[in-house]
């Protein structure tokens, strides 16, 4: 079952992204109004937290703010937009105030967020921007068909690293590794690229993953890292995964749900209690359907047998029209311990909605 | 400009329409009138293919100084409504035509403003009707592209002369 919490009013066009601060209590959206608006939620889990806007980021950005991607530090935000260009926010922290906000509150929001650095050299619109693991490095794609790949200096200051031309049409999204620097592509052409960094050259495409018929709108790995899914404008999302050196291929087609693009994937950690669970992929798009699925990989059944044990995929839960008749552009689970089971959504009526997620009760009994 | 795709299109007679239809074509179907289907009940009628097709039938030809309807680019048996969602099927006048993107867009963005914001807004290309006819149809249909398209000033001024329809009134 999925239950709304809130409806986070505000934007004045649609919004396209909304990403969780992953150390702060922090709720971020972008939108075609130019603006970032922020919100603050209770640090520790309640059953029904309340979201207090915190600020409205006017970031200067010509045209529509497209995406947003925050550094795994939680004080560093990168936006990007269809102005081509990229800008790196970060707060001016009060002298002497610098070390006492692990596990933060809502305090973090009293200081304006700055633009300290724009990155030029996409020459269309911006489409994704995510920074790896560490946070050392930025990447950023656009309709002019590149991926670049910029290292992060401590001041907040940017360099070039590798610009990777692989694609033949628009780069739509980016999503780093969970923990490895390996850095996954969708795009317009219908293909995934994965990349890594040889030490001795340059970055390069290890893999091209083929298999939708359509544009790839969005990607999302496993909290595990093992696995990574996509969602596309041919209505289905796919769970792809390494099967030996270089050789990825499909394990999960979801398909038959959705019936129409489907704009976002997220895969959250789900029910740990659950054996050989993956978590939980969210997927959502222009339908305006939310759907929850459980990824399983089985347990093996025999001892001794060899054949390769593949997870499948269930819908647990989902909810129609989430916002209303509009598009629902982005959906993305809470990382904050105890939040695993909420979600919000980013939708073309400018609202970000914030879900609750409880599998239905007659699934219950498999968890226990 | 510059370059002309097809400088001798046949010229079809629009069908004649009445002037009861002409004037409907006159008021844009707004949210007013269709978005209390709940509380209207049986005395809203849903909109149908000939107000839609009404819509877009006036729209300016890139090129030339005619309608979309008189050049049989548009014609009301390729405009179909199901529920919430419309799609347009539209023909190019030569299999070439590189104003083919201009043309769908004007259809959508004419719709986008004239119908309520719970359509959704499928436009293509008659089967067979142009050499790109793949790439032409994922362009139209690519929401960030038409997003990312009006907000380019100069395709937009490009927009709004083909939107200032041959038939004012």
């Amino acid at each position: 079952m999925i239950t709304k919490l809130h409806t986070l009013e505000g934007h004045e066009e649609r919004a396209w992204q909304l990403a969780w601060n992953p150390v702060k209590p922090i709720l971020a959206s972008c939108s075609s109004d130019k603006t970032v608006r922020m919100y603050a939620y209770p640090p520790r889990p309640t059953p029904t937290p309340r979201f207090q806007h915190l600020t409205t980021v006017s970031t200067g950005h010509a045209k529509a703010v497209r995406c947003l991607a925050w550094a795994p530090s939680g004080k560093r935000l990168a936006t990007g937009s269809f102005d081509a260009q990229i800008a790196v926010w970060e707060q001016e922290v009060p002298e002497g105030d610098e070390e006492e906000e692990e596990g933060g509150d809502a305090r973090v929001g009293e200081e304006e967020w700055e633009c300290m650095s724009s990155l030029e050299g996409h020459e269309t619109e911006c489409k994704s921007v995510a920074f790896s693991s560490t946070g050392g490095l930025l990447a950023s794609c656009s309709r002019d068909k590149t991926v670049w790949i910029w290292e992060a200096g401590p001041e907040c200051e940017f360099e070039v690293l590798s610009v990777l031309m692989e694609h033949t049409q628009d780069v739509k999204y980016l999503a780093w590794h969970p923990t490895d620097e390996i850095l996954a592509s969708a795009s317009y052409d219908d293909t995934i690229k994965l990349y890594a960094d040889d030490p001795d050259d340059d970055w390069y495409p290890f893999v091209t993953l083929k298999g939708h018929t359509s544009t790839i709108w969005s990607l999302a790995w496993s909290p595990c890292g093992d696995y990574l899914a996509s969602s596309s404008d041919d209505k289905s999302i796919r769970i792809w995964t390494r099967l030996s050196e270089n050789v990825w291929e499909t394990v999960c087609v979801l398909e038959g749900v959705h019936e129409r693009a489907v704009f976002s994937v997220s895969w959250g950690r789900g029910d740990k209690r659950l054996k050989g669970g993956l978590g939980w992929v969210a997927s959502t798009g222009s339908d305006g359907k939310v759907c929850v699925w459980e990824v399983v990989k089985p347990q093996k059944k025999e001892p001794g047998d060899d054949s390769p044990s593949l997870p499948t995929a269930k819908l647990i839960a989902s909810v129609d029209e989430a916002h209303g008749y509009h598009d629902v552009n982005c959906v993305a689970w809470c990382p904050r311990v105890g939040y695993e089971d909420m979600l919000a959504t980013a939708g073309d009526d400018g609202n970000v909605s914030v879900w609750r997620v409880s599998r239905d009760s007659s699934d219950a009994e498999e968890t226990s | 400009m510059a370059q002309v795709y097809n400088e001798n299109p046949v010229v079809f007679t629009a069908s004649g329409s009445s002037i009861d239809s002409r004037l409907k074509s006159l008021r844009w179907l707004d949210d007013n009138t269709y978005d209390n289907e709940d509380e209207g009940g049986a005395d809203v009628e849903p909109i149908d293919r000939d107000e839609i097709f009404d819509l877009i039938r006036n729209i300016t030809d890139p090129e030339h100084p005619c309608s979309l309807e008189d050049l049989r680019v548009v014609s009301a048996p390729q405009v179909s409504v199901n529920r919430n969602t419309v799609v347009v099927e539209f023909t190019p006048t030569v299999p070439h035509c590189g104003m083919s993107t201009l043309i769908g867009l004007s259809i959508r963005v004419r719709l986008m403003r004239s119908l309520p914001a719970r359509y959704k807004i499928d436009i293509f290309l008659k089967p067979g009707s142009h050499n790109s006819e793949q790439s032409v149809n994922r362009q139209l249909n690519d929401k960030e592209r038409v997003a990312a398209a009006l907000e380019n000033q100069s395709l937009l001024a490009s927009l709004e002369t083909v939107l200032a329809d041959v038939r004012p009134t």
